[in-house]
């Protein structure tokens, strides 16, 4: 197998407009770096962990100026893909995000569970100017 | 994402395409209010053309649940596709709505509800 290195930077204005841009990308590096040759199902489950985590880091900053950005990089590689997802919000603290309530169904707040279900590694760093959740994907080779 | 609907008797279908997600979940929660202000509220939501969903999509669906069931009424969804099942099942979501293999036998379930038939 060849090697396989790929650096993906995009960075937008904090609005929706901007999340369809971002999670086809995600699922284009998965589907177009043949030599890993992934499957269809872990393309899926990056492309909604980018979803939740962009649609988190769009709503939560809307409370800074217009002009404040959301940052998205992949990093990839033969045996692991690592997605940042920066914005310049009031952040939150990870360690006391509550799980969802599932006997009572809410309308939301499943996002940050949902990212930790699909993908191998979630660690989040609140910053002065930016923060960011890292979630890391480890790639299964297809047969 | 586009809606088309269809009514049949009682029931109104509605045929989504496309993704289901924070940029959509607003049209679809007015698009439902709208119906439940002229009285129908006995929704069919055929999702066999949603190829994608995220959790702010299927909240919009929780909240148009929500918003019939107050009037009597009930959302029913129909033709899940398998990566949009498995989110559903991920948040538990499966637990709440009736699910039907398609539109047909969803609004069959409300105009024969003793039948399960498609579930």
């Amino acid at each position: 197998m060849n090697a396989v290195s790929v650096e993906l930077t995009i960075r937008f204005l904090q609005n929706l407009s901007y999340l369809h841009l971002v999670t086809g990308a995600s699922r284009l590096l998965c589907e177009t770096i043949k030599e890993l040759n992934l499957s269809s199902s872990l393309a899926d489950e990056v492309e909604l962990a980018v979803s939740e985590a962009c649609t988190n880091a769009i709503r939560h900053g809307a409370d800074v100026a217009e002009s404040a950005m959301v940052i998205v990089s992949f990093h990839m590689s033969e045996t692991q893909l690592v997605i940042e997802v920066s914005d310049q919000g009031a952040g939150f603290n990870f360690e006391e995000v509550p799980q969802p309530a599932f006997d009572q169904h809410p309308e939301g707040g499943y996002g940050l569970y949902i990212i930790q279900k699909i993908m191998d590694e979630v660690q989040y760093k609140r910053g002065s100017k930016m923060n960011t959740l890292t979630m890391k994907k480890n790639l299964r080779i297809k047969g | 994402m586009e809606i088309m609907d269809e009514v049949i008797g009682k029931v109104t279908v509605l045929k989504m395409r496309g993704r289901l997600n924070s940029v959509s979940a607003v049209s679809l929660k007015d698009r439902v209010n709208d119906y439940a202000k002229n009285g129908q509220i006995h929704l069919v939501i055929d999702m066999a053309d949603i190829d994608f969903v995220d959790s702010s999509g299927l909240g919009s669906l929780v909240a148009c649940l929500r918003s019939v069931r107050k009037l009597g009424g009930d959302v029913r969804i129909a033709g899940l596709q398998d990566r949009v099942r498995a989110v559903f099942e991920l948040i538990s979501l499966h637990r709440i709505f009736e699910i039907f293999d398609d539109a047909r036998n969803a609004v069959v379930s409300f105009q024969y509800p003793e039948k399960d038939a498609g579930k």
